[in-house]
């Protein structure tokens, strides 16, 4: 699970595109989602397995006793627990994806092109000012994305969270 | 005395249910091994409908486990569980008839108290009036009204536990287990909890099964107590019988005090070490040169008002504890047997006016109160 975090972006980035190109999938959208999530994956596990060591068994195990299923215990008691280490890693994700430029550069295809590896081909041509405009946004963006995913589980995370998603 | 005789007619009602089998629960030679070690080994154990049962033991002699196997967190290697006759050892939790109330509490943190308790009723479908009644009848009974829209993390350690204790009793278990739920409160308010789980029992009138280490609360709240050690309940019966007839050496000497006197058997007593002996008169059972022991109990010692008929020996003094309401003195009545005998002190302390450390006293017991011959 843990591998793509210390393997060197470049080769999973090759890795991926031999193996699609092996198995006969067009560089395109489906192979940049495909290679993007695997990726992601060893971040949202090392994100939610330290909540979910945290999680006292017993909670489960009382909402078990008091008539829910398997699937309610989850729904009901869980997943409300969960939901801000969830949430904080949806956005960590999504901005280390976002920023991302090795993988998608290997896993994309023409169209449609990550912001990433579109600046990139524009760059190759002298900046323009669009690009700085771009940069700047996306520098900003990204900060403020992380800042709040750092911030997520100390609002919700220590008094309880407050709002229940899937209600009561 | 009316007190006495009402508990002694709830006892005879509790053994006749437990003769005509209307037990609440039962269960027959369950087994659980954990790893190398048997966790609870073919374990036979009948509790009565509306009987306050405690399983009392050490850390890990099997009393949790045979808890959570009773609510269906953990299943029987083999064995059976039945509740009201009904086998059971299948079942998830979810479909069985009991409640538990968690070591941890283990509160949905993210729900109101109001929510908590409403839980198990909601997820029985019960309708919405039926639920706010039956809710607010049970935070009443719990006296936490007006706390219910509080989050459980606003309350205090005891109000806790009394949420864990409502949202289990909502559902009208038939079975309520208990697992230590007053181990994590301080001293007077696991006191007052006692007495509030003992009152809450007798008026909703549902069998409690509680698991305990602490042997006070067992002898004081339960109709009966079930001691148990590594895997195996040692003995079964009122807190009268296991304190007063310990069936075992262990059960002697873990519920209270016991003064225990072993060496090998005369025909008319003990012999002690250093050849000291102990006339007990004859034991039940015993031959001459087995080795024996007994157990007195130290406030069953007397150190004055001596009768003939007693078991008597010397004892040199070694150190006198005074503690308020008692006083504790500990002798050497033969080389390495220590006894301690417990006095009150009914008019006040007489420390000073009694013995000094080194001196040879008598002390004496009525041989009905040996508790012997112990294995």
């Amino acid at each position: 699970m843990l591998i793509p975090l210390i393997t060197p972006e470049i080769v999973t980035g090759v890795a991926s595109l031999m193996l699609f190109k092996g198995v006969g999938l067009q560089p395109s959208l489906t192979t940049l989602m495909l290679a993007q999530t695997t990726f992601s994956i060893s971040y949202v596990t090392v994100i939610l397995r330290a909540r979910v060591a945290e999680l006292n068994p017993e909670v489960e195990q009382a909402a078990m006793d008091l008539g829910a299923n398997r699937f309610q215990a989850l729904r009901l008691v869980t997943l409300p627990v969960m939901w801000p280490a969830i949430m904080s890693a949806a956005i960590l994700i999504f901005t280390i994806v976002f920023d991302d430029f090795v993988l998608a550069f290997f896993t994309s295809g023409v169209d449609p092109q990550p912001l990433s590896v579109r600046i990139y081909s524009a760059i190759r041509f002298g900046i323009q000012p669009s690009i700085n405009a771009v940069g700047t946004l996306m520098l900003v963006g990204s900060l403020v994305l992380i800042a709040i995913a750092l911030l997520i589980p100390r609002l919700f995370g220590r008094r309880g969270n407050s709002f229940d998603l899937f209600g009561g | 005395m009316t007190t006495r005789t009402a508990v002694a007619e709830r006892i005879t009602a509790i053994d006749s249910a437990v003769a005509t089998s209307a037990c609440a629960v039962s269960l027959r030679r369950v087994t659980k091994p954990y790893g190398e070690r048997t966790a609870v080994r073919e374990l036979n154990l009948d509790i009565a409908s509306g009987e306050f049962f405690s399983l009392l033991g050490p850390s890990g002699c099997g009393k949790t486990t045979t808890l959570r196997m009773v609510g269906g967190f953990v299943d029987p290697s083999y064995g059976e569980v039945s509740l009201h006759g009904k086998d059971v050892t299948d079942l998830p939790p979810n479909r069985r008839d009991v409640n538990t109330v968690f070591q941890s509490y283990a509160l949905f943190d993210h729900l109101s108290v109001w929510e908590n308790v409403a839980f198990g009723l909601r997820r029985r479908g019960v309708g919405k009036t039926e639920t706010t009644r039956r809710v607010g009848e049970m935070l009443e009974l719990v006296q936490l009204t007006g706390r219910d829209k509080d989050k459980p993390s606003a309350l205090s350690g005891g109000q806790r536990q009394r949420v864990a204790l409502a949202r289990a009793l909502v559902n009208r278990p038939s079975v309520l287990l208990l697992d230590e739920p007053l181990a994590a409160l301080d001293l007077k308010l696991r006191k007052a909890m006692q007495v509030e789980l003992k009152r809450i029992q007798r008026e909703v009138g549902i069998t409690f099964v509680f698991v305990t280490h602490d042997q006070d609360e067992a002898l004081t709240m339960s109709d009966r107590i079930a001691v148990m050690s590594e895997g195996k309940v040692h003995q079964c019966g009122t807190p009268e019988d296991i304190y007063e007839r310990p069936a075992t050496r262990f059960v002697a000497e873990f519920i209270g005090t016991a003064n225990l006197m072993s060496g090998s058997y005369t025909g008319t007593g003990i012999e002690l070490p250093g050849g000291v002996p102990l006339y007990t008169g004859r034991l039940d059972g015993c031959s001459i040169g087995d080795e024996v022991a007994i157990a007195v109990r130290p406030e069953k010692m007397w150190l004055s008002d001596l009768t003939p008929e007693m078991v008597q020996t010397d004892g040199i003094l070694k150190a006198t504890v005074y503690g308020g309401a008692t006083t504790t003195y500990l002798f050497e009545i033969a080389p390495g047997v220590e006894v301690s005998v417990l006095e009150q002190n009914l008019h006040s302390a007489r420390t000073e006016e009694r013995w000094a450390d080194g001196e040879r006293v008598r002390i004496g017991w009525h041989a009905k109160h040996s508790l012997a011959p112990l294995t």
